[in-house]
């Protein structure tokens, strides 16, 4: 093999042109070959008809006839095939599907299950989403069987749950755990936080920005018990809350799926866009978490949106395909969704654990099937399977190679996770690889284990784990029974991520005070300890977070912007920040980290310039034009920005430049610009 | 591009398949590295192995694609066979040249672009291109037609590859 692939095309093409080796005309041989295929006869009795240039081996009387079959029938399943992904075929009474099918949803909507919750059946706003022209796979909700040979057929049960409790006393079983936690640990939590800073943090952690000072004093004046699950309840399903709810996670998921830089550059397979839509769209519909990860997993379609068979979820996998080959997909798939960090495995054993090389392979072998194929024409990416043949016919099953540390090459077959092989056909009518994934990731312990840690982390800022995405064993789970009834009551909720918000967002630990008390100067994981939850701890807010809010006081109105505008808007701004790192797990540098950078733009960046001006329609502006006295108008700049009142000394310097001031409304103007880059704006605490 | 329908499936012609794809399979399979016998053998192992199963179609390149594909895994299989190496990246080069190069018409336009270029060369680099696939003449008899030394006929022949490369390059942006 010469080392300029263009060499060997050359010489290739010119062997054609001065050589006269011209492409042969093989219609006829080949079809002869075909027809002969398709006769049900013995090969010992049929031998090739050209035997001198045929290498087709000879085949076992079973396997002639199941190819004289297929081929027979060719055109119906042609048809089955060709309508599968637009039309979910039946499931029958039991719950089998037949070959080829597969059973379509029969759980109650999560909304009946999960209590007071409910689905938002409305539609994204402007938008894009075409549901007829989407391909969605139906979601197996009931014991099934995979389609299959009867020596292949594989059954997959899922785990046995335990009824849901009720949200309070789940709410209740998490502060007991906690506390019981404190008390071992000789720790006692730190005091309350204030109404102010909780909703801060709530609205934070909920939809993604800091409240308006309309919303937050409106909180406030509330005397009413139960003021906090109300704002909850109306942040999770208020319909003026629902968009940026959605938007919030699918932002979030967005950067855990793909991170923040994938599906944008030109060259990419993926369409940033279209996989927004998909999390929008499921987020909107509050989708049970577990149909969320199978459709990601099991999607076949266009990446597009507006283009036929366009199914935006396929863009996950599209943007964790490498240069012909699968292994960000397998391990982002693992450590996202599963808590398992193999990509360590791809070259060698794991150092401290008894994971083995092959672990990973295993795992990879389920997207063997898995292809892409670009249209060059007008880029449209379809992902779909085929059947997956390694080209040994020595062999019954479709093998993938991996090359150990040593040299050798060894060879895997689909096995999740280690706990059992499966079936080795990488025909696609025997067995649907990457199918059976998403079904072994959805009855998988795991699942629920890895979703709710990753969300613990999000509202508490450490998950129960170092890392959330490595819940290993050499991982321990520093609160192993709170992990555990979480994930099972969440589980028990139908996978209702709302619910899980509801929890966390409620209980004590999340309205503690970020100040250390004198009890519990030791938990501080800042410095390495164990998280103990006995206070909440302070953190900047994502680049996300900061530029929603400066949307919000800059007084953005985002109904007048459709969702693709605001998206491109918003990663142009993070576009700033965030570099790719081209290692194999696509890992992505921000400097959003208090640089000097940030600050640059912070100060003096577009954005902040539209917040500060007097002109737009935003909190100064509104200020400018009030008639409030001169001190609520800058109380009402410290709710807008910091979501508290001025202490007094504040209040005494702000009062002392004002006075001072020749233009007041420039001196309000600066005192806007000072509270927008103060520390205290970029904090969730 | 379009998946077929019942209908379309039903009037899926292999002939027209393989009329249409033949001629981009062969030159694929011989820039892998076939010679011109085993690629006329892998390409029809190639066919028959995609007309066992039911068929998608998308699009014309979608489907050369997918044959590339079969085509490519039925040759690693047959150099596997005969205990040969096959350097991976090397290959994964190979493919997305090609696939930039001829992906989409089996190759015909990039042949035309290379009688083109190659009408461009100077008489003596085509005349040596001449010898070693028209007459298979061996580099040292190349040599002393052209009264060089063995090197520099492969230095003739090495810079004109390299002049048609860049030339088709050209072209077919």
């Amino acid at each position: 093999m010469t080392p300029d692939p263009s060499n060997s095309i050359v010489d290739s093409l010119l062997d054609e042109i001065l050589g006269g080796q011209q492409p042969p005309d093989l219609t006829q041989r080949i079809l002869e070959r075909f027809h002969e295929q398709q006769q049900v006869q013995p090969p010992v009795s049929s031998p090739p008809r050209h035997p001198a240039r045929s290498r087709s081996r000879r085949r076992s009387l079973g396997k002639v006839v199941a190819i004289a079959a297929s081929l027979l029938v060719v055109a119906t399943l042609l048809g089955v095939l060709a309508n599968r992904l637009n039309h979910p075929l039946p499931i029958s009474e039991e719950g089998v599907v037949e070959q080829g099918q597969l059973p379509g949803p029969s759980r109650p909507p999560a909304d009946k299950l999960a209590g007071s919750n409910r689905s938002v059946e409305r539609g994204p706003s402007d938008d894009l989403m075409a549901p007829g022209s989407t391909v969605v796979k139906p979601f197996p909700r009931e014991e099934l069987s995979l389609p299959g040979t009867e020596v292949e057929k594989l059954v997959i049960a899922p785990r046995d749950t335990i009824p849901p409790i009720s949200h309070e006393t789940m709410i209740s079983a998490v502060n007991q755990r906690l506390a019981d936690s404190w008390e071992q640990n000789e720790l006692g939590p730190s005091q309350k936080a204030t109404d102010a800073e909780w909703c801060r943090r709530v609205f934070l952690r909920l939809i993604g920005r800091i409240p308006s000072a309309e919303e937050l004093q409106q909180f406030l004046a509330s005397s009413q018990p139960g003021q906090r699950p109300r704002l909850v309840e109306m942040l999770l399903n208020g319909d003026e809350y629902i968009e940026e709810y959605a938007r919030n996670w699918t932002n979030l998921w967005t950067n855990t799926l793909i991170g923040r830089r994938g599906g944008m550059a030109t060259d990419d397979l993926s369409s940033r866009e279209g996989l927004q839509q998909f999390l929008r769209r499921s987020f909107q519909l509050n989708k049970p978490y577990d149909q969320m990860v199978y459709e990601l997993v099991s999607a076949t379609g266009s990446n597009r949106p507006g283009s036929e068979h366009y199914n935006g979820a396929v863009n996950f996998l599209l943007a964790s395909l490498g240069n012909d080959n699968t292994t960000l997909a397998t391990a982002r798939i693992t450590s996202i969704f599963l808590g398992q960090k193999l990509q360590c495995v791809q070259c060698h054993n794991h150092p401290f654990n008894d994971v083995a090389q092959n672990r990973f392979w295993e795992m990879d072998a389920f997207f063997s099937q898995l292809e892409s194929v670009k249209d060059p024409q007008s880029d449209v990416v379809i992902l779909l399977d085929r059947d997956f043949s390694s080209g040994s016919e020595d062999q019954p099953g479709a093998e993938v190679y991996y090359e150990q540390p040593d040299g050798q090459r060894k060879a895997a077959f689909p096995n999740f996770l280690g706990q059992g092989a499966t079936s080795r056909s990488g025909e696609l009518d025997q067995f649907n690889r990457r199918e059976e994934l998403a079904l072994q990731i959805r009855y998988s312990e795991h699942l629920s284990r890895a979703l709710v840690n990753r969300t613990w982390g999000h509202f508490f800022g450490y998950g129960f784990t170092s890392s959330v995405d490595e819940m290993g064993d050499h991982s321990p789970v520093s609160h192993p029974e709170l992990l555990g009834e979480l994930a099972t009551q969440f589980e028990a909720h139908g996978y209702d991520m709302k619910s899980l918000f509801r929890w966390l967002a409620l209980s004590d630990a999340f309205s503690l005070s970020s100040r250390y008390s004198a009890s519990n100067l030791a938990d501080s994981p800042e410095t390495g300890a164990v998280p103990a939850f006995s206070r909440y701890y302070t953190r900047s807010m994502q680049p996300e977070e900061v530029y929603q809010s400066l949307l919000m006081v800059a007084g953005v109105r985002r109904g007048e912007v459709p969702f693709e505008q605001q998206q491109l808007a918003q990663r142009t701004w993070l576009g700033q920040f965030t570099q790719r790192m081209e290692n194999d797990e696509a890992e992505e540098l921000s400097s959003f980290s208090g640089d000097i950078h940030q600050s640059l733009v912070m100060m003096n960046g577009p954005l902040m310039q539209r917040a500060t001006s007097p002109s737009q329609e935003g909190v100064l502006a509104t200020v400018l034009k009030s008639e409030m006295p001169v001190k609520q108008k800058v109380e009402h700049m410290f709710l807008a920005a910091i979501s508290r009142r001025p202490t007094v000394e504040e209040s005494r310097v702000v009062g002392s430049m004002l006075e001072a001031a020749s233009d007041r409304a420039a001196m309000l103007q600066d005192i806007w610009w000072a509270l927008l880059n103060s520390n205290e704006f970029i904090l969730d605490h | 591009m379009r998946k077929a329908s019942t209908q379309e499936s039903a009037d899926f012609d292999p002939q027209v398949l393989i009329e249409r794809h033949q001629a981009g399979i062969w030159r694929y399979l011989r820039v892998l590295g076939c010679q011109a016998s085993l690629a006329e053998d892998l390409t029809q192992e190639t066919f028959l192995a995609v007309l066992r199963k039911p068929f998608e179609i998308y699009s014309d390149a979608a489907t050369a694609a997918y044959l590339r594909r079969v085509a490519y895994n039925l040759f690693i299989t047959q150099r596997r066979r005969a205990r040969k190496e096959t350097l991976v990246e090397n290959m994964d080069e190979l493919n997305i040249t090609w696939e930039q190069w001829a992906g989409q018409d089996n190759g015909d336009q990039l042949m035309e672009k290379l009688k083109e270029c190659l009408e461009l060369l100077s008489e003596r680099a085509r005349g040596a291109l001449e010898m070693r696939f028209r007459q298979r003449l061996r580099r040292i008899q190349i040599a002393r037609s052209l009264e060089i030394t063995e090197h520099g006929a492969k230095n003739l022949m090495q810079r004109a590859k390299k002049q048609l490369r860049q030339c088709v390059e050209g072209k077919m942006q």
